[in-house]
C-alpha cells in the first residue's frame, strides 16, 4: 500500500510540471506579459525598466520558469498587486471557509445522493424511482447561480429563514463556541445546498446505474438462491459492489466542487478562495490568480490520487503491487 | 391458408426492420422515446425563437427608452423592460443566440479536435499516443472554472477567448473516448481485412473507423451542449464571460445580483434562468435518449 | 436420416443403464415395474407418492415486456424422484432455466409472472395457480427453502460468486442462515466442504477472494455452497458449459460422487447430450416453453420419438457413422412472444402435417415413462395407447 501511494505520487510529478509549464506560458503569452497588471498610460520607460529589473525579466524564459517554480514550491507566492500584501497572508484566512463549504457539500451530496440512488434502483420504474430520476435530471440541468438566486429570493428575502450573505453577521458576538458554530452553520445552509445540489444529482445517477448493473449480476442471483432476505441481498451483497465506482467518484468530484465553490461563494459573498479569485480577475491581480490556480491544480491532482487509493482499497481485485 | 398469410406478414415486418439503415433504425428507436422527442421540439422552438425574434422585432437589444423603464411584462414587452428601457424579450432571444451559438461552436470544435487527436492517439499508438494522452491528462487536471478565470484575467473577456478556453479544456474527454473506441475497433477482424487490402492509413481511419465513432460523437456533442451552456453562462454570470451590453443568458441573470432587482423585478432574471435550465435539461434528455437509441443494450 | 437417429453409441447407453440401476438400488426401493401407468406424465394413480420429491404440473411462467408477452414456460409438467437425476434438455431460450428458476421462485417478478401450475416439493405444496385459486407460499417460507431444500449451481462460475467477499463468508452464509451455525462453526464447516469438493489447500483457499481461483475451482466452490445445507434437490443449470473439457469431466464426476454421498436429487440442465448421457436417469426435452418428450435415458438415445429430439440427437457429432456432414435442424428457435399456432416445432419439423399447424399435441404414452407430445409419432408407438387414455391425458 505504501509503495503504491509513493509510486502514484511520483507519476503525478510530470503532470504537475506540465500544469506549471502551461500556466507559465499563458502568463508569458498574455498581452503585456507578466507586467500587464502594472501597465498604465503613465508608465515611463524608466519605470518599466526598473520593474523588468526587479522581476528579473531579462533572464531567459527557462531560467525564469524554474525560479518561479522554486518560489511557488517554497510558498513564496509573491505579493498581491492590489492589496500590497503577501499572497500567503491574503489567501490563508480564505482557505478554511472554502474547505468548510466544500466538505459540507460533499457530505450533503453523499448522504442524500447515495441513498436516493439505492431507493431509485431497488424500486425501479415505481413512482419513487421516476420522481427521483426527474429530480436528478433537474439537479444536473439547473444552473447553480440561478438556483442560488431562487433560494435567496425565497428563503432569505421572502421567508427570512436564512441570512442573505456572508459567513457571519458583522455585529454578532457569539457567547460560546457552540453558538458560534451554529451561527456559521446557519449561514452555510443555502450555500451548501446550492453547491451540493449538483453532487446529489450526480451521486444519485451513478449510484442508481451502478446498483442496477450489480442487481442484474449473477452473484446477486446466487445470493437470492441461498435464501437470504432481500435486505441482506441488497444492502450487503449488492451495495458493497455498487459502491466501488461511487467511492472513486468521491475523489473525482473534488475538482467539480472547486469550480462550484467559485460560483457559490460569489452568490453568497462568502470570504473564500473562489470569491477572491473572481475579485482578483477584475483587478488583474495575477500573483493571486496564479497562486490559486496552482493550489487548485495540486488539490485536483491529489484528489485523483485519493480516488485511486480509495478504489484500490474498496476492490479486493485491485492489487497495489 | 390464413397461417400462410400470417407468415408472409411476419416476414414483411422483419424485412422492414432489417431493411432500415443504421441511422433509420436509430431514429426509429428515438421516436419511441417521448421525453426525448418533446425535448427535441422544445429545443427547436427555442432555436427558432433565437433566430427569428431578433430579426422580426422592431426593437433591437440596445434600443433604450428611459420613459419606459423597469416595466413588468405586458403585451408590448412580454418580458418587461430594464432600467434603461431595453426590451427584455428581445434581449432574451439575443442572449439565447449568443449563448447557444457559442455553445454550438465550442462543441463542434471540441468534438472535431478531440476526434482527430483521439484517432491519431488510438491509431498510431506508441509515441503519439503517449504525448497526446499525457497532454490530455494535464489539461484535465486543471480545475475548469479556475483555468477559465486565469485565462480571462490575462487575455481579457471576449468571445474568442471564451471559445478557446472551453475548447482547450473539453477536447481531452472526447479524445479519450474516441481513443478507447479506436483501440477496441482496431482489434476487430474487419480492420485486419482493410490492412490485407492494402488501404492507406487515412482511408482506413476515415472510411472505416470514423463512421463507427460518429454515433458516440453525436451523443457526446448533445450532452456537451448542456455542459458548455452551463459553463458559459456561469462565466458570464461571474462577469468573466461575454461583456455587456451584448446580452447572454448568463449576464442577463447577473443583473439579479442587484438586491432591488432580485427582490422586486423578477422579470429581469427568471426568464433567462429558465431559458438556461430548460435548454440544458432538453439537451440532457435528448443526449440520454440518443445514447439509448444508438446503443439499445445500454437501456434498462 | 433414420440411420443417424438410431446410431447412438450403444455401449455408452448400456453403461448408463447399468449406472442408473445401481443408483436406483442405492436409493429408496424404487420399483419402476410396480408403477402403474400414470397420466400425461404426471405420476398420480398408483405411483408411490413418497418416491416423488418434486412434482411440477402445468407450470406457466410468462414475462411481460415492452415487446410483448414472452411465454418462457408454457404448461410444463415434470417430476423428480428421490435420489434421481433428471436431465432438462433443449436449445438456449427453450425455457429450461426459467422452469428451474421458477421452482424456488428466483425469477425476477416483475417482469416475470407465474400464470399457472402446481409445484409440490416432498409432499408440500409450494404453488398452486389455476383459474379458481392463486396460492403461493409466503416469501419467508420460500426463503427457508432456497439454499436449504432447493439449491442451485449456475452456469457462470466466473461471475456467480460475489467478488468482494471471501470464499469462507460465501459458503458460510446459507449454513448460518438455515442451520443456525455460529460464524466460527460455519467457517470450519466451509473448510470441510471445500475438502469434500476436492479443493487443494482448503484452509488457505477459504480465506481467498474468488478472483484468485480458476473457473473450475470456482465451480467447485459453488457446488460446496449449494451442498452446504444438504439440499433435497440440487438444480444444476449448465454447470459445466463454461468450463474446459477436462475440468468439465472432473466436475461431473464430482457431482456424481457427491450425489451418492448426500443422496440428493438433481435437476441437471444442459444442451449437451453427452453430459446428459453421463449424468441422468431420465430426460425431459423442452422446446419453446413446452415439454416435447420425456423418457428414461436409454429410451431417449435408442428410440427418440419426437422429431425435435431426433434432430437433437442426430445433430450431435458421432464417431460411428460415416456421413460427412452433421445433421442440423432447419430453421431457428421461434420468437417466444410470437409463437406459431399449434405445435411450436411445426415450422421446422420434417413430419409436420396440417393438424400440427393448428393444435398442440397432447402427451402420448409410449411406455411407462416414455411420453411424447407429437401427432405424428403414433405410428412408431412402442406400446399402443388406447384412444380414451390418450384423451384423458390431454392437458386442458
Amino acid at each position: 500500500m505504501g509503495t503504491y501511494i509513493v509510486r502514484r505520487l511520483l507519476q503525478l510529478i510530470p503532470v504537475f510540471l506540465g500544469i506549471m509549464v502551461i500556466l507559465f506560458t499563458i502568463v508569458e503569452l498574455s498581452p503585456g506579459g507578466p507586467l500587464s497588471a502594472y501597465l498604465s498610460p503613465r508608465m515611463t520607460p524608466a519605470l518599466r525598466a526598473e520593474l523588468v529589473e526587479r522581476f528579473g525579466l531579462n533572464d531567459p524564459p527557462v531560467t525564469r520558469f524554474f525560479i518561479w517554480l522554486g518560489n511557488m514550491l517554497r510558498g513564496e507566492l509573491g505579493s498581491s498587486i492590489r492589496l500590497q500584501r503577501p499572497v500567503v497572508d491574503v489567501l490563508a484566512p480564505m482557505i478554511s471557509p472554502t474547505l468548510l463549504l466544500m466538505s459540507l457539500s460533499m457530505v450533503f451530496s453523499v448522504l442524500v445522493g447515495v441513498p436516493a440512488g439505492i431507493i431509485s434502483a431497488t424500486k425501479q420504474y415505481t413512482i419513487a424511482d421516476n420522481s427521483l430520476t426527474v429530480f436528478s435530471l433537474i439537479g444536473i440541468s439547473m444552473p447553480s447561480f440561478f438556483f442560488g438566486l431562487l433560494l435567496l429570493r425565497y428563503f432569505s428575502v421572502e421567508l427570512q429563514w436564512f441570512p442573505l450573505f456572508g459567513m457571519r453577521d458583522a455585529l454578532y458576538k457569539p457567547p460560546n463556541a457552540f453558538a458560534n458554530a451554529l451561527h456559521v452553520l446557519h449561514h452555510m445552509v443555502l450555500p451548501v445546498i446550492v453547491l451540493g445540489m449538483g453532487g446529489v444529482a450526480t451521486f444519485m445517477r451513478y449510484t442508481r446505474s451502478s446498483m442496477l448493473e450489480v442487481i442484474k449480476s449473477d452473484y446477486i442471483r446466487t445470493a437470492r438462491a441461498k435464501g437470504l432476505t432481500e435486505k441482506v441481498v441488497i444492502y450487503r451483497h449488492a451495495l458493497r459492489n455498487a459502491m466501488i465506482p461511487i467511492i472513486t467518484l468521491l475523489g473525482f468530484w473534488i475538482p467539480s466542487l472547486l469550480s462550484g465553490a467559485v460560483i457559490t461563494e460569489s452568490i453568497f459573498a462568502l470570504p473564500g478562495i473562489g470569491r477572491t479569485a473572481v475579485e482578483a480577475v477584475m483587478t488583474r491581480d495575477y500573483p493571486i490568480i496564479l497562486s490559486i490556480s496552482t493550489m487548485m491544480a495540486i488539490l485536483t491532482l491529489l484528489s485523483t490520487l485519493i480516488a485511486d487509493i480509495l478504489y484500490a482499497a474498496a476492490d479486493p481485485r485491485i492489487k497495489y503491487d | 391458408m390464413s397461417d400462410a398469410v400470417k407468415t408472409v406478414e411476419v416476414k414483411k415486418k422483419f424485412k422492414r426492420e432489417s431493411e432500415m439503415s443504421y441511422w433509420g433504425s436509430v431514429f426509429f428507436r428515438l421516436k419511441k422515446n417521448k421525453m426525448a422527442m418533446v425535448s427535441l421540439i422544445v429545443l427547436v422552438i427555442i432555436v427558432l425563437g433565437c433566430i427569428f425574434v431578433p430579426i422580426f422585432s422592431e426593437l433591437d437589444y440596445i434600443h433604450t427608452n428611459t420613459d419606459n423603464n423597469n416595466q413588468p411584462p405586458s403585451w408590448e414587452h412580454p418580458f418587461g423592460t430594464d432600467q434603461i428601457g431595453r426590451d427584455l424579450f428581445v434581449r432574451f432571444f439575443n442572449g439565447g443566440r449568443i449563448s447557444l451559438g457559442l455553445a454550438l461552436s465550442v462543441v463542434i470544435l471540441e468534438v472535431v479536435i478531440g476526434t482527430i487527436m483521439g484517432c491519431i492517439a488510438g491509431y498510431y499508438g506508441k509515441f503519439a499516443d503517449t504525448i497526446i494522452m499525457r497532454f490530455c491528462e494535464i489539461l484535465m487536471s486543471f480545475p475548469f472554472l479556475m483555468f477559465a478565470i486565469t485565462m480571462v484575467a490575462l487575455f481579457g473577456n471576449s468571445i474568442p477567448v471564451l471559445i478557446f478556453v472551453m475548447v482547450l479544456l473539453t477536447w481531452p474527454s472526447v479524445c479519450r473516448i474516441v481513443r478507447g473506441q479506436i483501440l477496441t475497433l482496431r482489434e476487430l477482424e474487419y480492420m485486419e481485412a482493410c490492412e490485407a487490402l492494402g488501404l492507406s492509413d487515412w482511408r482506413r481511419i476515415f472510411k472505416h473507423l470514423l463512421p463507427n465513432i460518429l454515433a458516440y460523437a453525436i451523443v457526446f456533442a448533445t450532452l456537451g451542449m448542456a455542459s458548455v451552456i452551463l459553463t458559459e453562462t456561469a462565466l458570464s454570470f461571474l462577469g468573466l464571460g461575454v461583456s455587456p451590453p451584448t446580452p447572454t443568458w448568463g449576464n442577463l441573470i447577473q443583473e439579479a445580483r442587484n438586491f432591488t432587482i432580485l427582490t422586486q423585478r423578477w422579470w429581469y432574471w427568471i426568464p433567462p434562468g429558465l431559458g438556461i435550465f430548460v435548454s440544458v435539461m432538453c439537451f440532457n434528455i435528448l443526449g440520454d435518449g440518443l445514447r439509448d437509441a444508438i446503443d439499445p443494450k445500454m437501456k434498462r | 436420416m433414420n440411420e443417424n437417429l438410431n446410431s447412438i453409441n450403444s455401449e455408452n447407453a448400456n453403461d448408463v443403464t447399468n449406472d442408473i440401476n445401481n443408483d436406483l438400488s442405492n436409493v429408496d426401493d424404487v420399483d419402476i415395474g410396480a408403477m402403474m401407468v400414470p397420466e400425461s406424465g404426471m405420476p398420480t394413480v398408483g405411483q408411490k407418492k413418497e418416491d416423488i420429491l418434486l412434482d411440477v404440473k402445468g407450470l406457466k411462467t410468462f414475462f411481460y415486456t415492452s415487446n410483448g408477452t414472452v411465454r418462457a414456460v408454457n404448461d410444463v409438467d415434470f417430476y423428480v424422484r428421490k435420489g434421481e437425476t433428471l436431465g432438462l434438455v433443449g436449445e438456449s431460450g427453450c425455457g429450461k432455466s426459467i422452469s428451474s428458476m421458477s421452482l424456488a421462485r428466483i425469477v425476477e417478478t416483475p417482469p416475470g409472472k407465474f400464470e399457472g401450475g402446481e409445484i409440490t416439493l416432498d409432499g408440500r405444496c409450494l404453488m398452486r395457480i389455476n383459474e379458481d385459486e392463486r396460492f403461493l407460499i409466503s416469501e419467508k417460507e420460500m426463503r427457508s427453502i432456497r439454499g436449504n431444500e432447493i439449491s442451485y449451481i449456475f452456469q457462470e462460475p466466473m461471475t456467480s460468486l460475489n467478488p468482494v467477499f471471501k470464499i469462507s463468508k460465501q459458503i458460510s452464509e446459507p449454513m448460518i442462515l438455515h442451520r443456525g451455525m455460529s460464524k466460527k462453526e460455519a467457517h470450519k464447516e466451509s473448510i470441510r466442504l471445500l475438502e469434500l469438493v476436492k479443493i487443494p489447500n482448503p484452509e488457505r483457499i477459504v480465506n481467498e477472494y474468488p478472483f484468485r481461483l480458476s473457473g473450475g475451482m470456482r465451480q467447485r466452490v459453488m457446488i460446496a455452497m449449494a451442498l452446504a445445507c444438504e439440499p433435497k434437490l440440487l438444480i444444476a443449470d449448465e454447470p459445466t458449459t463454461a468450463l474446459d473439457v477436462t475440468v468439465q469431466a472432473q466436475v461431473l464426476d464430482l457431482m456424481n460422487e457427491l450425489k451418492e454421498r448426500i443422496n440428493t436429487s438433481i435437476v441437471f440442465i444442459t444442451h449437451d447430450l453427452g453430459v446428459i448421457a453421463e449424468m441422468c436417469d431420465r430426460v425431459v426435452v423442452m422446446y419453446a416453453g413446452k415439454v416435447v418428450e420425456s423418457s428414461p435415458i436409454e429410451d431417449l438415445f435408442s428410440s427418440p420419438q419426437h422429431p425435435y429430439t431426433q434432430g437433437l440427437i442426430s445433430s450431435k457429432p458421432d464417431l460411428v457413422t460415416t456421413e460427412k456432414r452433421l445433421n442440423v435442424i432447419p430453421g431457428s428457435v421461434p420468437d417466444l412472444t410470437d409463437l406459431p399456432p399449434g405445435c411450436p416445432f411445426h415450422p421446422r419439423c420434417y413430419k409436420a402435417s396440417e393438424r400440427c399447424k393448428v393444435e398442440f399435441p397432447p402427451s402420448h404414452r409410449l411406455t411407462d415413462e416414455h411420453l411424447v407430445s407429437c401427432w405424428e409419432c403414433k405410428g412408431e408407438e412402442i406400446v399402443s395407447v388406447s384412444e380414451t387414455t390418450l384423451e384423458g391425458g390431454e392437458p386442458a
